[in-house]
């Protein structure tokens, strides 16, 4: 515990519930449907395919306005189109029937670090079509778009139950390897820091190990203590890099990137696979919880069948991602691209208590905003308050709601605020 | 219908509001206890030791009573109102709504807060009038600007003054020169000071006063109970120790400070220690002064809201007619916790400011008692 009179960086150890999942190795599943979402943020995108068509794992089906491209996670032939709910909203998909032939379309694998261009490096990460695999699906290239000094590999995992990252990153530790000359060529970075938490040991050894065999490069192993939100880009490149910055952590010279979008780029530079598969750790109230290998838009009532069905009879939701940040949703869903798990809770709606202003949530907040100063102040709707209160810098880490004593939906209230925050300031720039 | 989906996070701590409440309540009924075997022990020349525990039991009951009375008349309105179909859904709403009220914390606090001397009818109606008043008028739990307690022991104070002072006196033990009683009492220690000087604060042992062993209100003689229940309180993250600390420290280096102008010497060291023992102050920044509720929610907030306290308690003890600073000091403080927390904007990350504004509080409070000590170099001790 650290100990500071004014500070507000305290740092909370959340208990992380994942003991067992980290133990069991990850099993595969091939499910007998995927849906492909047709649409991105909002924007529909160009088909390429269509229905009838036969399509193998990685064949093209739709490209954005920006020549991004979606693949095909399976093969098989594309049954139908229509409207799902997805695990950010309902969007149009491709019916994908899986043949279970597993029959891969491969692009060019990249040569030798020394004969390939950066043009080309750039080429096969955008074209991969890799998102940011740590939750938010951010793409991947657009963060290899200027030179950095650092790279920071983000196999922290500090939500509660995932350990999918950490399986995976311990049985191919050397894929990711494999994609680190090849960006760090790309960006001109100098260092890599292999970032995980301490008490993850056999992946700290490994990476350790495989750092070792290469020796043109680089690689600083951090271990980070176990403390919540520690794996948030933020935390990261201020615990590493000790410097703090405004908007993306490019601004300091760090790109950062999750262990399994390395592990991605990694197979796609050696191999030429794109990622369409995705580990994820289905969890909670189910008979058997574990890590799973799946093709990336798996139905999430297929995975929970797939570990042995819900282990209650009473009212669940389902949540996409993490217990602290994933959306919780009652009907099923397909999951995403760069979703982490699938858990199962009770459906329980707590009683919430008035506020009574501890500042519990002041105390433990990592942007070190105070979210019960924007929460009374967004009951008066009080703008111009929340706007000194920096409501729009949230991260949405969910901690204020986890320490809260009195149960309210602080986190709730706060993106809230944000909202009406960023809004109010895209008004003032109009 | 459209339910609500539970927002993320979808783990919660364990700790509850009512859960913590609860453990303060046991913490304060510890310091009950404590108190309510040393009247059981002690006795006094009037009345025999057993009168006086009784006296203390009767105050606890009439307390606690008076408290949550408001809040079941209070509630009763919503019973009313409450559009249930079941009777038990209803009875069960309207008990919950009372206990989550917190009142009898309210009413123990007060009760702690009072001296022994109080008549029943007194105690009860300044317990009325703090959960009615300070609490429910402002919205209930969670609402409220002014600690409740501390405005029952105040309203005490002003419409029953003698009791408050002297009726304790009239019972208490004569010690040396008819004057360490009034210390007890902890509210006539101004005048004390004013007409006896500062050497009745010398009058008792310093263990004595460390263990509590001399008459006061209930609970704020015991320091070494208050002491350890603060430490329990802190660990346990019910109480935030910054408030206390700073607090008490700011008044020990302030009144330490006044000894020295008065020409004290090494003997300073020990005045200060027992004019901080002295009256309310510990119980007052242990139990008071922390209320979540009525002070501001950020760190520096609350360090600014402790030295506010600590320089309006060194104001009113030294330099007013009122008997005890501690409960207006807290009220005072009080009334600038919303202007506290309005002054702090944006990202709490920088610590400059933080540290300039409260060195420059805590050295408003050691001026007021180096101004004190320096105008009556005189005194003897």
């Amino acid at each position: 515990m650290s100990f500071h009179l004014f500070k507000s960086s305290e740092k909370l150890t959340i208990p992380s519930n994942k003991e067992e999942l980290l133990k069991k190795p990850y099993t595969k599943f091939d499910p007998e449907f995927v849906y492909v979402p047709l649409s991105r943020n909002g924007k529909s995108l160009k088909e390429i395919r269509s229905v009838g068509d036969y399509v193998a794992r990685g064949t093209l089906l739709a490209l954005d306005d920006d020549k991004f491209p979606i693949y095909s996670s399976v093969s098989g032939y594309i049954k139908e189109k229509k409207e799902m709910e997805f695990a950010n909203g309902h969007m149009q998909a491709f019916v994908i029937q899986n043949d279970h032939k597993q029959t891969f379309e491969l692009r060019e694998p990249l040569g030798k670090v020394s004969e390939v261009s950066k043009e080309e490096i750039y080429k096969a990460i955008k074209y991969s079509g890799c998102i940011g695999f740590g939750g938010a699906g951010f793409p991947t290239y657009k963060k290899y778009q200027k030179p950095a000094q650092y790279l920071i590999i983000n196999a922290v995992e500090c939500e509660p139950y995932l350990a999918c990252d950490y399986l995976m990153g311990i049985s191919h530790i050397s894929l990711v390897f494999a994609a680190i000359p090849y960006l760090l060529k790309l960006t001109g970075a100098q260092k890599v820091f292999f970032v995980a938490k301490e008490d993850r040991e056999l992946l700290i050894e490994e990476a350790i190990n495989e750092s070792k065999k290469h020796r043109n490069y680089c690689v600083e192993v951090v271990k980070v203590p176990d403390a919540y939100p520690m794996g948030y880009e933020r935390s990261i490149v201020s615990y590493v890099l000790h410097k703090t910055y405004d908007k993306f952590p490019i601004e300091v010279g760090a790109i950062v990137n999750n262990i399994y979008t390395y592990m991605m780029l990694g197979e796609r530079f050696l191999y030429g696979t794109v990622p369409v598969t995705r580990c994820l750790t289905v969890a909670g109230l189910v008979k058997k919880p574990q890590s799973v290998l799946a093709p990336a838009w798996t139905l999430a009532s297929d995975l929970i069948k797939f570990c042995g069905g819900r282990s209650t009879k009473k009212p669940t939701i389902v949540v996409d991602g993490g217990p602290m940040t994933g959306h919780a949703h009652r009907q099923d869903f397909v999951t995403c691209l760069q979703s982490n798990g699938v858990l199962v809770f009770r459906d329980v709606h707590e009683r919430a208590e008035p506020c009574w202003h501890c500042g519990d949530c002041c105390s433990h907040c990592p942007m070190d905003l105070q979210p019960v100063q924007i929460q009374m102040a967004l009951k008066r709707k009080d703008i111009d308050r929340l706007i000194a209160l920096n409501a729009d810098k949230c991260i949405n880490c969910g901690l204020c709601s986890y320490v809260c004593p009195a149960h309210i939906d602080v986190s709730n209230n706060v993106q809230i605020a944000k909202a009406l925050v960023i809004k109010a300031k895209r008004g003032e720039k109009k | 219908m459209m339910m609500q989906i539970a927002k993320a996070p979808h783990m919660r701590k364990k700790r509850t509001t009512f859960s913590m409440m609860m453990e303060l309540f046991v913490c304060l009924m510890i310091l009950y206890a404590v108190s309510l075997t040393f009247y059981f022990l002690k006795g006094g020349p009037r009345f025999t030791n057993v009168q006086y525990g009784l006296y203390a039991l009767q105050n606890l009951g009439i307390g606690l009573l008076f408290a949550v009375l408001p809040d079941l008349l209070w509630y009763l309105s919503i019973f009313v109102q409450m559009r249930a179909d079941y009777f038990h859904v209803k009875i069960k709403e309207y008990f919950y709504k009372v206990i989550h009220s917190y009142s009898y914390i309210t009413g123990l606090i007060l009760v702690l807060l009072l001296p022994i001397g109080l008549e029943w009818y007194e105690i009860a109606i300044s317990a009325f009038f703090a959960t009615f008043v300070a609490k429910l008028v402002f919205g209930g739990f969670g609402s409220n600007i002014f600690n409740p307690a501390i405005v029952g022991r105040v309203f005490a104070q002003i419409v029953f003054p003698t009791h408050m002072t002297t009726y304790l006196g009239d019972i208490g033990p004569s010690l040396s020169n008819d004057v360490a009683y009034n210390i007890t009492v902890g509210a006539t220690i101004p005048g004390q000071v004013a007409s006896h000087g500062f050497s009745s604060l010398f009058d008792i042992p310093l263990w004595k006063m460390f263990i509590g062993d001399y008459y006061g209100s209930l609970g704020e003689t015991f320091a070494y109970v208050i002491i350890i229940l603060a430490i329990y309180l802190a660990i346990r993250k019910i109480i935030d120790l910054r408030l206390t600390i700073t607090y008490l420290v700011a008044i020990y280096l302030s009144s330490l400070l006044m000894f020295v102008g008065f020409g004290a010497g090494i003997t300073a060291f020990e005045g200060a220690f027992r004019y901080v023992l002295m009256g309310g102050v510990l119980f007052g920044a242990v139990f008071c002064l922390t209320d979540p509720v009525t002070s501001p929610t950020s760190k520096f907030g609350k360090v600014i809201f402790a030295l506010i306290a600590a320089f309006f308690t060194m104001v009113i003890r030294l330099y007013t007619a009122a008997p005890e600073g501690v409960a207006y000091s807290i009220l005072i403080a009080n009334i600038f916790t919303p202007l506290i927390d309005k002054c702090i904007k944006g990202r709490t990350d920088k610590v400059l400011i933080p540290y300039t504004a409260s060195l420059v509080f805590l050295l408003a409070v050691l001026a007021v008692g180096l101004a004190y000590g320096c105008t009556n170099t005189g005194v003897s001790l």
